[in-house]
């Protein structure tokens, strides 16, 4: 793709856009799994180490704006 | 290292008489994992317990009622030899003298928050200069008493008919019953909240003070109690510990029966014995006693229901501390390979790459050792383990931060070389601190090479991704020949996805993805199906080797696993990008400390420079070491757990069931169990 002079603007929205919603949903996938898993280690506090990668598994989704953000930005 | 400890199954049978003398032997030896007996399985009964059973747990359950009243969880037990006598009875006496100064404490404790819950109540009171009687007893008045949030002076535009008391934050108004109602209204709407008026009568300040009084007494009591507790707990809490372990032997024990299978005059137990010691341990079973010992023949593991032998993992002692990591998310299967070989390197380098710094990573090599030694003689438990995989993982961080990245506590080696960048940007070690030439130049700069970061990070998803379908391939060949084949598709797959990616990432010469395409896949033939609008050109065609491997790759899966798994090929896609997540970190964490130090640089330490300002200099190294702090913890978590997860979750799920049992010998209990 080609950007034409004056267009850098809109790629550059893009990319945060992207990092945005990414961001938002990472964030709200993430809202569930945090509030269930501090429940879970109240309860049992020795599956604190099951729990943890749990929690993270939503952030994938924002790895993934991430790497769209920069190919967006450098390659495109 | 890829295998446990093999396991036999050992069948041991006796006569009943000796039942008792088994179990200790069994109990000393420490060798076999018993397998329970069922109920009524092959037309055999459980056994039943030993006769002291009962009176031990019965005499455990008094001891760990006393032991959480003593909190004796981290107590050291005494010698052995102080279980001597009759234990029953000592422990029948203590636990007379205990609940007794136990359920006085209750009981004072329970009279305290009464009292405090008066001397509440009681103290605002204290302050007006009425007696209790006075509050009560009006026929044609009403009384409101409470908090008042500001001063209310302007009570005359609700009536004229009442009198008030005023003390800080405090007021009392008596009014006329008529007036009562607009008054209430009045008060509430300036933040008036009614208080209740204490029974009794008297003046306040009295009743404080001998309600005040009575508080101190029974705290005083309250001591004499705890005091007497922590006597009891100094003289008795090794004691207490041993005895408990001594009866939890006991009762393990005088329990085992139920464990074991019995017929009319013999007992059997069934158990698993790694292969090396069973040769002698039935030598001095068979010995030592009139007791049968033999080798089961055990069915192989292709065939169902195939038996599975409890898994004892055996790796050398500087990777052992993963195995911890591995049992957390499930102890492998006696027939798959152990990945904790895979994960010990696997888990370091994921971390070293994302915390990318020779600061960080030297800091945690040396705090590291430094726990170590002085755990030396703590048992392995999840901390001290944890503490070796970051002294690894330190340890790879280092070396990244040294030869790729070429930084130490966020700051670069050298100044990166763009023209045009502000003073803050070109700060670096060579020039600015050390002012000597550090001979390591970066590799991959962080900051401005993103791409280049999350091409190396794609290649470490293949080269973890392909091991893990290799291991995957293992495992199902001595199982299931067709499910391997369809491991073997997954890697083709993955493959052809690699092939073509880094095609896709090698199109511009200086690249780190030009140098994987034309140094390390430099063998791929070039000519391929043109795809411009993915951006595939004539110069950089989608090789039909690539495509060659896709087409068989999913042949092969779809042949062996069935239709619905081609929609997973996409999310071997995600679990490939999900390793972007490499670059991510690093990145994110990189910006966090270049923006700080910048801040720190431009406000404090540059003027430091330029005129020598001491205080610049003192606020600036205080913040560095702030910021320095913030960014070592947070990059030890964020690392830590993100390469947890791309091993478990990325990683695991291609290859490993994680459903084995852990082997546990009769006679050994962990400290957890206790």
């Amino acid at each position: 793709m080609v950007v034409s002079a004056g267009q850098e603007g809109l790629v550059a929205m893009a990319a945060a856009l992207t990092v945005l919603g990414t961001g938002i949903a990472t964030a709200w996938a993430e809202k569930g799994i945090g509030a269930a898993s501090v429940g879970a280690i109240a309860e049992k506090p020795e599956l604190f180490g099951r729990v943890l990668p749990l929690v993270v598994i939503p952030e994938t989704i924002v790895i993934f704006g991430l790497v769209i953000a920069f190919s967006l930005l450098s390659n495109l | 290292m890829l295998r446990p400890v093999p396991m036999t199954r050992a069948l041991i049978v006796g006569p009943r008489d000796e039942l008792e003398a088994t179990i200790e032997r069994l109990y000393d030896l420490k060798l076999l994992h018993i397998v329970d007996h069922k109920e009524g399985e092959e037309g055999l009964e459980i056994g039943k317990p030993l006769l002291k059973a009962s009176e031990a747990s019965e005499i455990l359950v008094k001891l760990r009622s006393l032991a959480s009243v003593l909190q004796l969880e981290d107590a050291e037990p005494a010698a052995e030899t102080g279980l001597t006598g009759d234990l029953r009875q000592k422990i029948l006496s203590l636990e007379l003298n205990i609940s007794e100064e136990d359920t006085s404490k209750k009981k004072i404790q329970s009279l305290l928050a009464d009292l405090d819950r008066k001397i509440e109540e009681m103290t605002p009171f204290a302050e007006l200069p009425l007696a209790l009687q006075d509050y009560r007893g009006y026929e044609r008045l009403e009384v409101f008493v409470g908090k008042a949030p500001r001063d209310i002076d302007d009570l005359d535009t609700v009536t004229t008919e009442y009198e008030a008391f005023a003390a800080p934050g405090l007021l009392a108004v008596f009014v006329v019953k008529a007036a009562a109602s607009a008054m209430r209204e009045f008060l509430a709407q300036r933040g008036f909240t009614n208080l209740p008026i204490p029974a009794g009568e008297g003046r306040p300040g009295d009743l404080l003070a001998d309600l005040r009084a009575e508080k101190v007494r029974w705290e005083a009591r309250s001591k004499e109690i705890e005091e007497r507790l922590t006597t009891l707990r100094e003289r008795y809490a090794g004691f207490l510990v041993a005895a408990r372990a001594h009866l939890e032997t006991q009762v393990e024990k005088a329990e085992a029966p139920l464990r074991f299978a019995v017929t009319d005059h013999t007992f059997l137990v069934d158990g698993w014995v790694p292969t090396a010691v069973f040769p002698e341990m039935k030598g001095r079973l068979e010995r030592e006693s009139h007791l049968l010992v033999s080798e089961l023949e055990v069915a192989a593991a292709h065939e169902e229901p195939a038996v599975e032998p409890p898994v004892e993992l055996r790796n050398p002692r500087p990777i052992r501390p993963f195995e911890m990591l591995i049992h957390m998310f499930g102890t492998p299967s006696y027939h798959e390979l152990d990945p904790t070989l895979v994960f010990s390197l696997a888990f370091p380098v994921m971390f070293g790459i994302m915390v990318g710094d020779l600061g960080y990573g030297a800091v945690w090599v040396v705090y590291g050792l430094w726990l170590l030694r002085r755990w030396k003689d703590k048992p392995w438990g999840f901390w001290k383990n944890l503490t070796v995989a970051f002294v690894w993982g330190g340890l790879w961080a280092s070396v990244f931060g040294a030869f790729v990245f070429g930084e130490a506590f966020g700051i670069p080696f050298h100044a990166p070389d763009i023209v045009g960048i502000s003073r803050a940007e070109a700060f670096n070690w060579s020039d600015d601190i050390l002012h000597v030439s550090i001979p390591l130049f970066p590799f991959l700069e962080k900051l401005h090479q993103v791409t280049d970061f999350i091409v190396l990070s794609l290649a470490i998803a293949y080269l973890h991704l392909s091991v893990g379908f290799a291991f995957g391939v293992v495992n199902e060949a001595r199982h299931n020949p067709k499910h391997a084949i369809g491991k073997v598709g997954w890697l083709l797959i993955l493959t052809g996805l690699f092939i073509a990616i880094m095609d896709r990432a090698g199109r511009w010469h200086g690249t780190l993805g030009y140098a994987i395409w034309n140094g390390l896949l430099g063998w791929v033939p070039r000519t391929g199906l043109v795809q411009a609008s993915f951006g595939f050109s004539a110069a950089n065609p989608i090789p039909y080797l690539a495509l060659a491997m896709l087409g068989v790759g999913v042949v092969l899966m779809l042949a062996t696993e069935g239709f619905l798994h081609i929609m997973e090929v996409f999310g071997l896609l995600a679990n490939v990008v999900s390793y972007a997540r490499l670059a991510g970190i690093g990145v994110a964490e990189e910006t966090v400390i270049f923006a700080l130090n910048s801040l720190i640089l431009t406000s404090f330490l540059f003027p430091w420079i330029d005129s020598g300002n001491v205080v610049g200099l003192v606020l600036g190294l205080v913040f560095v070491g702030l910021a320095n702090f913030l960014l070592f913890v947070l990059s030890t978590i964020s690392g830590a757990i993100q390469s947890v997860r791309l091993n478990y979750v990325e990683f695991f799920l291609k290859f490993y069931k994680g459903s084995g049992t852990r082997f546990r010998p009769f006679g050994l209990r962990t400290k957890a169990e206790v």
